[in-house]
Order: structure tokens, then C-alpha cells, then sequence
């Protein structure tokens, strides 16, 4: 962890360095009367060709290209540093002409969809490590249905053992909604207990009306729901982490796209 | 905690995530099945297993995670026995997530080619929605009115040029320099420092760039109210030689001469007008009040232009002009008259003086003059060389009393003055010059029926005169012209002409007194002499601007508004009565001369421009370039 953090923080100061140079180069290039634009622009895309590289060493995971935990460290202080080489580049929030809005536009949501997903990154994991299960996200629906087809043999159960329909109709009327598929999406990614409460309420609320004998498959029902409620955590958090690279991504490339137009375009004008 | 938890290859299933579909019953939260969506994206899950045929036999291979061999077993074609209801796969997140990248970089590419070269000739979109893909930003509100119909390739050449060529440019050097000449002109190279030739080192050629183009300080498309022609004082400090940090630390001090770097274009003494002449009593009533009664300092910029000789000068100095003739031919002492008698009484008829023939009396000229230097000079004759000039003269006489002024231009013409003739002679009466004549041919004066009142030409006596109408006299400025511009390589030519220039150029006695005040300069030692009509706008400072209107509207230190008539002016303006102020004029050279006025220190400035209370960058003062200017093409807006 520490050596993590001594890692960053080496990154970061690299890319802090970087950006001194070039502010000082920019400004002695502008004294010059060079052309600033054009030293800050290569660099930005530069940074910008590195940063989709990052893509590309997650894809060519077989080829040993350094750890993945450094590349993430590089990839995210990169982009900040792409940030501040985009306004030292255009010495403005925001561009005049519409093609340079355009791109402005796709730079400032790349970066913060990137920024979404890197404190996304940081949150989701120790929240799904405090829910005691590893799960893997592609595999939820299997567990779903799994759970609901131990529910309902709970509940069959029940009824052939009790001779009582109570537990049955409960189910029918009530957990079923709840088993059919992940629930309290919104819920659990903000971190609320509102699907743990649920599933508490409806076992209070029946548990009633059942005799003891039936109150033991309530528990195991019970029991059941309780760690699909667990399942809907890894799902919604899951969602997210993975969810956020679908905007991420599709912006990255038409902002490449539109960046090497940009190149085209100055170098035509006014190279 | 179930099975599929196990991590386990042979216990659980194996997942594949870079798979383009997952099973259907999986994304409507059933089981999914254990092999999965084809390659394709169609079911692979009808069946529980494939079959393996061993030696002949079809054994069940159900994974042990789904329960392991089935107890119905494979049928004897070797067809699974537990079929399964197809379900319909769907992408996967990251096959949906490649195919959205691919959508919005096909849409970009799409649009590009539909806003740029695409339209080109089909014309789909027009103006500025056809260059949304190209257009960087509006252009300032000064530019934007002058692309016109050329639009873009007014100033960048690869415009609308076929994808091909477009594209093969990227590698090419744009000089976009080049257009900006299109409209722009300077006082000098456009691509040079300043746009001038330095001949001295004034700047420092270690960080100085040797050319420069436009674009280094000028880049456009920041919208209509940008200010695109902005230099900050590092950049100014980069190639001088002496740099500084601002104005009042570190600037140097003006030149001793600032801002009188030469003499004015009237011969104007303020001294001793101020102290001397505006204090005479018969002029009371014509002084002017104030600095601002002849000067127009209000809308000035760096000069402060005098108002013209009707409204500043004319008051004292109108009377001075008409009485100053320019006499053009004068009659000469001659030892003795050899005129055709017989053609003389034939031009102009005979007289009682006339039949006394033959009484031989002795001839006694009736001018005792010399030629005058005019005359010498359009006769090519030595002025007091009665034999060389009395012959010339004398066939003048009797050319004059035949065809009345027609000998002039032709005498004009020998004397070397091709061009001008009309404005020379402009308003000369051919009787006049006939009777005038005829006088002089009988040895007579010619007697004026009465004293000329109005500007023209007269015959006077012995002289052939011209009286200046006024101020501004046309013939009379046309007879200086020629005086200044006219030259000759033979020695003794060049002496009359340095006689004649002598005579007309004379402040005290020069016709029309135009030279009592008019300066006449040379620029250069060997350049041509010039007689300084107008107010001279100084060039040679083209670097440095001032504006004297901007400056009216504020208060002095001491508290003095220098708008003040009385007092503002001289704020900065401060008389210098001791300055030798005429010798300035007595020679050709502008630039030898003495001020009026005491030179101003930059102790004036930094009063006010200093830090924390006015700014003082370097372009508050100085221009960066050399007399710019706009070709005819901007006026002719041809863009």
C-alpha cells in the first residue's frame, strides 16, 4: 500500500515536472514569438496516444508491457496532466470554432467520465470486499437462478412438509418479485441497506402468521434472500465498474478521431 | 454458499468475457447453459452436451458442474438426449461497448466528410454550416468583412483543393505570410524585424529571429472582438539589446533632441513672436489667444498640425505677399540699339520719333541695369556681359513686338524647362507683351495705364513682372518649383542657376516672400532640394506614437488640465527663448537646426506612467511596425 502510494505520488511529480518545463518552454517559445500552440498541441496528443495505449496493454496482457497497477497510475495522472496541457494548448475554457467545441466537448466529458471511473475504482471494491462473498459479475445471472430455484424448493418443501400454504402464498404474492432478478439497484449503489431492510420486513410481516414448524423454512428462505441481497450488491457495484468504460471508451475514440482531424486540419491552414 | 461460487475449473463454468454474446437465459436472469451462444450469436445450448464417440459408442459428456453424465444418454446417431428450448444470445458489454465506439467514430468520420470535401461540388450545405468541420472560430470584426468571396482561401491556399492534394499538404510549409501582403503593406520588408533594413545592430541578432512572419504575433479566429495585434514587453525585451523591466525602471532617456528631431515646415519662431511681435501694438487686436488657436490639438495624434495661412498666419502676413513680384525679364543697358527699324515700325507702327532718321544723335540706353539673373539664366547669358547678352536680348525685343508672347515658351524650352510651360506663363496677355515690346524696342519704358491692383502679369517700365495674387500663387509656386529642380553640368549654366535660385529663394527679397517662411530642405546631401509646402509629418519616428487628443482630457500633477488653453500645453511644451531658433534655416539641411521648445524628458512621462497608477508597456508608445497601410486590393475589395 505504502509503496503504492510512493509510487503515485513519483508519477505525480514526474508529470508535474513535465508540465513546468513545458509551461516555462511555452512561455519562452511565445517570448520567442514561436509558436507555442504547436509545442503544448504535439505534446497534448502525445499524452493523448499514450493515455489510449492504456487500452492496448490491458488487450496484450500475455506480453509482459510492466505491471497493470503501474500503467493505471500512469494512465490516471496522465490524464490530469492532459487536462492542465489542454488549456496551457488552447489558453481557454472553452473554443470558438464549432468543430474545436466539439472537441473541447469530447476532451472535457473523456476526462471526466475518466475521472467517474477512477473514483468509481476506488470506492466499489472495499464495499464489495465488506459483503463476505467474491462473485464473479459475468456469473450473477447463474446465481441468481440458483438462489431463486433454492427459494422455491424452500418453499415447496415447506408446503409438503407443514401441509400449510402460508409460506407458499407469501412467496408467490411477495419473494418472487424479489428472486426473479437483482433488485435495489439504485439502493445499493449509493450504499443504502434498503434491500437488507426488505427482505427483514417481509420476514417480520410473515412470520406472524407461521406455525413453528414453518417458521424454520421461513429462516432458511429468509437466509436465502439475505445473500441474494448480497448477489444485488456485487451486481450494482459490479455494473458501475464496468458500466462507466462504456462511455469512457466510445468518447475516446471519436476524440482521437477528431484530434488527428485537428492535426490535419492546423497542419493544412496554418503549418 | 452454492456451487457455482466454487472457483474451480472442473466445478464451475468458465467464463469468457471478451465473448461477442452471452447466453440469452442469462440476460433474462434464468440458468444459462453450460455451452454457451456460438460464435455467431446463435444458441449453442440446445443440447446439454456433445456426445463423444469412443470406439464406437456415444458416451454423455454433461460437465460434472451440471451434474455430470445424463441418465438418458446420447442417442445412437450420437445426438444429445436432453435438448434444450433455444434461447436468443445477446452482446456482450464489451461487444455492445466496440460496436458504440465504432457507431460514434463512423458518425464523426461521416460528418467530416459531409461538412467539408464532399460538398465541394455537390453543394449540400453552404457557408459557415458547410465549414462547421474546418471553421476554428470566428474571425475578428476587421478581417471578417474583407474574405468576401474568396471565403477561406482569401488567406489559406490548400482550401477547397481536391481530398488528395488536401490531404499531401499536411507536409507542405503554408506560409500564410504571403496572403496577409495581399491586403497589408508596410513602410518596409514585411517579413523583417520592424520592417526596416537596420543598418546598426540595435537589436540582439542572438535571440532576434532574422525573419519574422505575420503569424508570430497575429493568429486569428478568436471571435469577432479579439484583439490579435498585442505584444507583451518580454517579447519586445527578447531582441532589443536593452532590455528593462518597465517604463519608469530601466527605459532610457529621450534623446536630447525628443521630439524635435527637425525643423518645422514653416519658419515659425514662437519666441519671438510670443515675446516680441504679438507684443507690438498695431497687432493687438490679430494675436492670437491661445496654443490652441493655431494648433489643432484636440483629434491629434503624435503632430499637432497648425491650421492653415488663412486662419493662423494670414492676419499679419496676407500684405506681405503681393508686393514681392517675381520680375521674369528686366530690359538691359545696351551700348547700342541694332533692331531692325523697318521691322519694328512694321510690328508696331510709326511714330513722329520715328521719321527723325537722320538725325544721328548718340544712343543713350534708358535702362542702366544689368539682366537680371532670371533673364540671364533663360537667355543662358552673363548677366553683365552687355555684348553677349544685347544681341540675345534684343532679337527677344523684336520676336516679342511680332508674335507677342510666343518667344517665351521657346525660351523656356532652351533654357532646359521642357515641362510646365502653361503654369509658368499662366495668364500672360499677348497684347502686353507686344506694346511692352515695342517700348523697349524704341528705347522707351512702357508706361502702365495704371498701377496694377490684382495678381498677373504686367509689363512695368523695364520689367516684365509677374504679381503674386496671394498665398498659394500657382505661377508663382510653378517659377520656385523650377528654381529648386532645375540643373545643369556646364560650370558657367550651373553659376546662373545658383543665381537665379539665389534671387527667387531669397527670404527677404524672393518673389511672393513664399521663402520668408516656407523651409526649402534637403533630405539627403546629394538629394534633391524641396520647398516645404506643407506641414512635414515626421517619418522618421514612425516607430513611436503619441496621442496629444487623449492627453486633453487629463490633469497634471501640479493640477493643470492640460486641455488649459493658457497653461496646459505648456506642461510639456516649454518655451526655450535663448535657442538660436533662425540659424536652423539657413542652410538646406532639415535636421541641423535648434527647437523652440525645450526637449522633453522622460521624467514627463513616468509622472503619470509609472507603476500602480497608468500603463507602460511598450506599445503604449511604440508601433511595432513601419508605416502600415492597406494595398489598393483592400479598397478595390477584390478579395
Amino acid at each position: 500500500m505504502v509503496a503504492s502510494r510512493v509510487r503515485l505520488l513519483m508519477i505525480a511529480f514526474a508529470a508535474g515536472i513535465i508540465f513546468y518545463l513545458l509551461l516555462i518552454e511555452s512561455e519562452n517559445n511565445r517570448t520567442r514569438l514561436g509558436s507555442a500552440a504547436e509545442l503544448t498541441g504535439y505534446w497534448l496528443f502525445g499524452m493523448m496516444v499514450f493515455l489510449t495505449l492504456f487500452n492496448l496493454r490491458k488487450k496484450l496482457s500475455m506480453i509482459p508491457l510492466g505491471p497493470a497497477n503501474i500503467w493505471l497510475a500512469l494512465h490516471s495522472i496522465g490524464g490530469l496532466l492532459a487536462l492542465t496541457l489542454y488549456w496551457l494548448h488552447t489558453k481557454t475554457l472553452w473554443p470558438l470554432g464549432v468543430y474545436e467545441q466539439m472537441l473541447a466537448a469530447l476532451f472535457y466529458l473523456t476526462v471526466a467520465s475518466g475521472i467517474f471511473g477512477h473514483v468509481v475504482q476506488k470506492i466499489c471494491p472495499p464495499r464489495l470486499a465488506q459483503s463476505d462473498i467474491e462473485v464473479i459479475f459475468e456469473r450473477i445471472p447463474a446465481h441468481v437462478a440458483e438462489i431463486r430455484q433454492k427459494a422455491e424448493e424452500i418453499v415447496l418443501s415447506c408446503s409438503e412438509e407443514t401441509r400449510e400454504d402460508t409460506l407458499g402464498r407469501h412467496y408467490l404474492d411477495t419473494m418472487s418479485w424479489f428472486f426473479r432478478r437483482p433488485r435495489f439497484f439504485i439502493s445499493h449503489m449509493v450504499g443504502s441497506q434498503k434491500g437488507r431492510q426488505w427482505v427483514r420486513q417481509q420476514d417480520a410481516t410473515v412470520r406472524r402468521y407461521l406455525n413453528e414448524n414453518e417458521k424454520v423454512w421461513l429462516d432458511k428462505l429468509t437466509e436465502q434472500a439475505q445473500f441474494k441481497n448480497r448477489i444485488d450488491l456485487h451486481f450494482a457495484l459490479q455494473s458501475i465498474m464496468k458500466s462507466w468504460l462504456l462511455i469512457h471508451l466510445p468518447l475516446t475514440a471519436t476524440l482521437m478521431v477528431l484530434a488527428v482531424w485537428h492535426l490535419l486540419v492546423v497542419n493544412v491552414y496554418a503549418l | 454458499m452454492t456451487d457455482t461460487f466454487d472457483f474451480r475449473f472442473d466445478r464451475s463454468a468458465y467464463e469468457r468475457p471478451n465473448n461477442k454474446f452471452v447466453c440469452g437465459r442469462a440476460t433474462e436472469w434464468g440458468k444459462p447453459c453450460a455451452r454457451g451462444p456460438n460464435g455467431d450469436g446463435t444458441c449453442g445450448g440446445t443440447t446439454e452436451c456433445q456426445p463423444y464417440n469412443s470406439n464406437g459408442r456415444w458416451e454423455c459428456r454433461r460437465p460434472a458442474q451440471n451434474g455430470g453424465s445424463c441418465a438418458t444418454g446420447p442417442s445412437p446417431d450420437g445426438t444429445c438426449g436432453c435438448s434444450l428450448p433455444p434461447c436468443v444470445p445477446r452482446r456482450s458489454l464489451r461487444q455492445f461497448r466496440w460496436r458504440l465506439s465504432v457507431i460514434m467514430v463512423g458518425v464523426v468520420v461521416a460528418l467530416i466528410a459531409v461538412f467539408t470535401h464532399l460538398s465541394t461540388d455537390g453543394n449540400f450545405f453552404e457557408g459557415a454550416v458547410r465549414l462547421a468541420f474546418l471553421d476554428a472560430g470566428e474571425l475578428t470584426g476587421s478581417h471578417s468583412g474583407f474574405t468576401g468571396a474568396k471565403g477561406c482561401k482569401a488567406c489559406h491556399k490548400n482550401h477547397d483543393l481536391n481530398p488528395s492534394v488536401w490531404l499531401a499538404s499536411v507536409f507542405k510549409y503554408n506560409d500564410l505570410s504571403k496572403r496577409c501582403v495581399d491586403c497589408h503593406k508596410f513602410g518596409g520588408p514585411s517579413n523583417s524585424p520592424h520592417n526596416a533594413n537596420f543598418s546598426t545592430a540595435i537589436g540582439n541578432p542572438a535571440n532576434g529571429p532574422e525573419s519574422t512572419e505575420c503569424t508570430m504575433c497575429h493568429t486569428e479566429h478568436k471571435g469577432v472582438d479579439a484583439n490579435i495585434s498585442g505584444l507583451n514587453n518580454l517579447q519586445c525585451a527578447f531582441c532589443h539589446k536593452k532590455s528593462f523591466a518597465t517604463f519608469d525602471k530601466g527605459h532610457p532617456k529621450f534623446s536630447e533632441a525628443f521630439p524635435h528631431f527637425r525643423r518645422t515646415s514653416i519658419r515659425f519662431n514662437h519666441a519671438s513672436h510670443l515675446n516680441k511681435n504679438f507684443l507690438k501694438p498695431e497687432v493687438k487686436d490679430m494675436v492670437p489667444e491661445s496654443c490652441t488657436t493655431c494648433h489643432q490639438a484636440s483629434s491629434a495624434q503624435r503632430s499637432v498640425e497648425p491650421l492653415g495661412f488663412k486662419e493662423a498666419c494670414a492676419g499679419c502676413h496676407a500684405d506681405q505677399i503681393a508686393p514681392r513680384n517675381l520680375v521674369v525679364l528686366n530690359l538691359p543697358e545696351f551700348e547700342e540699339i541694332t533692331l531692325d527699324k523697318e521691322a519694328v515700325i512694321e510690328a508696331c507702327g510709326r511714330i513722329a520719333e520715328d521719321d527723325d532718321d537722320d538725325e544721328e544723335e548718340e544712343f543713350e540706353s534708358i535702362s542702366e541695369d544689368e539682366l537680371n539673373s532670371i533673364a540671364a539664366f533663360l537667355m543662358n547669358v552673363e548677366a553683365d556681359d552687355h555684348e553677349a547678352y544685347s544681341e540675345a536680348f534684343q532679337e527677344l525685343i523684336i520676336a516679342m513686338t511680332e508674335e507677342g508672347h510666343v518667344p517665351l515658351p521657346d525660351l523656356l524650352s532652351k533654357a532646359g524647362i521642357e515641362d510646365g510651360h502653361a503654369t509658368l506663363l499662366a495668364g500672360l496677355n499677348p497684347e502686353v507683351i507686344k506694346r511692352m515690346a515695342c517700348a523697349w524696342a524704341k528705347n522707351q519704358e512702357y508706361e502702365l495705364p495704371s498701377e496694377p491692383e490684382f495678381g498677373g502679369w504686367y509689363g512695368d517700365l523695364l520689367e516684365l513682372v509677374y504679381k503674386p495674387s496671394g498665398h498659394a500663387d500657382p505661377v508663382l509656386k510653378a517659377w520656385l518649383e523650377m528654381a529648386i529642380s532645375i540643373n545643369s553640368d556646364d560650370e558657367d549654366e550651373s553659376e546662373r542657376i545658383a543665381d537665379m535660385r539665389h534671387e527667387l529663394l531669397s527670404p527677404g527679397k524672393g518673389a511672393g516672400a513664399c521663402i520668408k517662411c516656407h523651409a526649402v530642405s534637403q533630405d539627403t546631401e546629394d538629394g534633391p532640394l524641396k520647398i516645404e509646402w506643407n506641414y512635414h509629418r515626421d517619418s522618421g519616428q514612425s516607430y513611436q506614437t503619441y496621442s496629444h487628443g487623449q492627453h486633453l482630457s487629463l490633469v497634471n500633477p501640479q493640477g493643470v488640465k492640460l486641455a488649459d488653453p493658457n497653461q496646459g500645453c505648456a506642461s510639456c511644451h516649454k518655451l526655450d527663448v535663448k535657442a538660436d531658433f533662425a540659424s536652423g534655416y539657413s542652410d538646406f539641411n532639415a535636421k541641423t537646426f535648434k527647437s523652440n521648445f525645450v526637449s522633453i524628458k522622460k521624467q514627463a512621462c513616468v509622472q503619470c506612467h509609472t507603476e500602480g497608477r497608468v500603463r507602460q508597456d511598450c506599445q503604449l508608445c511604440h508601433d511595432y511596425h513601419k508605416e502600415p497601410g492597406f494595398t489598393d486590393q483592400v479598397t478595390r475589395n477584390e478579395n
